[in-house]
């Protein structure tokens, strides 16, 4: 058999790489060994994590749909339009991306909550400690994900093939239904998939926006850290939980959304 | 059918471009002109990518300057082919007539009627990343005129394709341009040569010679044209292993021309040698001629002839030295030779082709 030679890997880039993957996966391995797998099933099946899991599914499927719906178009603007300011508009984007996620929580408490900006002009409208709340809880956090990756990619596609489609006769709405997002749509899949993980994780926001009432706002996160306190074995399970719709997540999405996102 | 008039004056950064500009309907004008001469910025006001500062575009007698490009009728053949990379060679054909509204099935018969007269039939089902540079522009001319716009835009159609794509292309956009009005940008002489019916040569933004195109190419009124194009040019027939002129004689060449199709054969005036007699009898190419000129071009001498036969208008580029040698002045007769192997036959613009082509595909 021929096999092509790779040139210059230093050996030495190997001692980091694997200490940086032992990172990543020990941690995971360490749950494992924890976890008392004869119990597993029982604990995951146990109400309270059912009621957690569907919740935080539900709700993060919500946002997701919630990210493309209003950021979709947003990164269209971002990467096409050509008015003023919207340079700075792409940096406020990314707030709450570098925010921490319990002040993005306390942000909207103080906007939507009962005496909050918004909140306080909707009367008999409760918005704080709901299942929307958590929901607008993990759009406000998932939502970067996808504006900044479809941005990208719109721009690296450039407007060259949208004048050509305008030159033959396509009106701008048909450009954009035939052209601009065909050619963006591997991004679209990476930013959903994206938007969808950090949604099933968002812990911060909604525990101070939404709080944690079972049924309602408590999600799986949430409910990981409220056993942890009482019942560790019960934690654990529901990690692994987690870590297994990660991995599915994964696994949908590879290769092409993910490695597509570039 | 459709005409075009560009009376503009546009600006980008400090570059300015001031032009007044015409073609008849049908008519196929080559813009001919160096690297930032204008020619882009010309084609961004017509097809509505740059508005001008001043000005009108009027395509077919209607005022398009302030319309968006997709309602002006104005195609667009750029440099890169830029199919849609998501649709399939027939589709991208399909889609400026879906665009317009035309139905699934039409539009798509109609993409494979074009297809087919671009000679890309069998790439139909293709997609763009599986075609080659040249299969990719027939696609691309194929679109642009199933869109059936009032004006064609060519923006250096040839200039990003290999040299061997090149000639076989040229020769299919000959084709089926036909009767479409079209505006043709190239620095390329040949491009002219083979297309247009008219040449403007622009430069430094502004128009600096216009005219048929043989007429220009071969005898520049100005320096600056001479520099850019400058070639001799036999007007003819193509025969196999040459061109047949008006008077019968052949004008044997390296590079033949489609046969039996108008043409002209094209050699630069370097490849012209002087010789005091007469030639050796068996070489080819040789003819009599007389001096009418002489004129100082760069580092050479530019030999203006005139002569009985093909000789006459053409032009020889000789070395001080040889024209020294030579004794050379206006009214001297001498007696010319062009080796085969600098001549090229190229098809010219004006041929009758296109009216068998046209005829099936029905367009009106």
């Amino acid at each position: 058999m021929t096999r092509p030679v790779r040139t210059g890997l230093p050996v030495l880039l190997w001692v980091p790489a694997v200490a940086a993957l032992a990172l990543v996966v020990l941690p995971v391995v360490g749950l494992l060994g924890r976890a008392d797998l004869a119990a597993l099933p029982g604990k995951v099946a146990g109400p309270g994590a059912l009621a957690a899991l569907r919740l935080s599914v539900e709700t993060a499927a919500v946002s997701t749909a919630l990210c493309l719906v209003l950021g979709g178009p947003l990164a269209v603007v971002l990467a096409r339009s050509r008015v003023r300011g919207v340079r700075l508009l792409r940096a406020v984007v990314l707030l709450p991306l570098v925010l921490p996620p319990v002040v993005g929580g306390l942000a909207l408490l103080y906007l939507l909550g009962r005496n909050g900006l918004l909140g306080s002009q909707l009367p008999g409208v409760r918005i704080p400690y709901t299942t929307a709340a958590v929901i607008i809880a993990q759009t406000f956090v998932a939502m970067p994900f996808l504006v900044v990756g479809l941005e990208g990619a719109l721009r690296t596609a450039g407007e060259r093939y949208e004048a050509v489609a305008a030159t033959l006769g396509a009106r701008p709405w048909t450009v954009f239904r035939r052209v601009t997002v065909p050619l963006v749509l591997p991004a679209v899949g990476s930013g959903l998939v994206l938007s969808f993980a950090r949604a099933l994780g968002e812990f911060g926001a909604t525990i101070t926006f939404a709080g944690s009432l079972e049924g309602v706002t408590r999600t799986l996160p949430l409910q990981v850290y409220l056993l942890a306190e009482t019942d560790v074995d019960g934690a654990v399970a529901l990690s692994l939980l987690l870590v297994v719709l990660a991995v599915l997540v994964i696994a949908v999405a590879r290769p092409r959304a993910v490695e597509g996102l570039r | 059918m459709s005409g075009l008039r560009v009376e503009v004056e546009a600006s980008r950064g400090r570059f300015h471009l001031g032009v007044s500009l015409r073609v008849g309907p049908g008519e196929v004008v080559a813009v001919l002109g160096p690297n930032g001469s204008g020619k882009s910025t010309l084609l961004a006001v017509v097809s509505g990518l740059l508005r001008p500062d001043s000005g009108v575009v009027e395509v077919g007698g209607r005022a398009v300057t302030d319309l968006p490009p997709d309602r002006r009728r104005v195609g667009l053949l750029a440099q890169d082919a830029l199919l849609f990379p998501h649709l399939t060679a027939e589709a991208n054909v399909a889609f400026g007539p879906r665009s317009r509204g035309v139905g699934k099935r039409a539009a798509h018969a109609a993409a494979r009627d074009w297809l087919a007269q671009v000679g890309a039939a069998e790439f139909a089902d293709r997609r763009p990343s599986a075609l080659s540079g040249g299969q990719a522009q027939r696609v691309a001319l194929a679109r642009a005129l199933a869109a059936a716009p009032d004006v064609l835009l060519l923006d250096e159609p040839f200039a990003a394709l290999d040299v061997d794509a090149t000639p076989a292309l040229r020769g299919v956009v000959r084709r089926v341009l036909g009767r479409q009005t079209a505006l043709l940008v190239t620095h390329d002489p040949l491009d002219a040569l083979a297309l247009a019916d008219r040449v403007v040569v622009l430069g430094s933004g502004a128009i600096v010679e216009q005219g048929p195109t043989r007429e220009v190419l071969s005898r520049p009124r100005t320096a600056f044209t001479a520099r850019i194009a400058g070639l001799n040019l036999i007007p003819g027939t193509a025969v196999p292993g040459g061109l047949r002129t008006a008077d019968g004689a052949l004008v044997a060449a390296a590079t033949p021309g489609p046969v039996d199709e108008p043409a002209v054969a094209v050699f630069r005036p370097a490849d012209v040698s002087v010789h005091p007699g007469p030639v050796d009898g068996s070489q080819r190419n040789t003819a009599s001629a007389q001096v009418s000129a002489l004129e100082p071009h760069g580092d050479t001498i530019r030999v203006r002839l005139t002569g009985p036969g093909w000789a006459a208008g053409l032009a020889a580029d000789l070395t001080p030295a040889a024209v020294a040698d030579l004794a050379l002045e206006p009214g001297s007769r001498v007696h010319i030779r062009v080796k085969a192997v600098a001549v090229a036959v190229h098809g010219s613009a004006g041929g009758s082709a296109w009216v068998a082509s046209r005829a099936w595909c029905g367009r009106t």
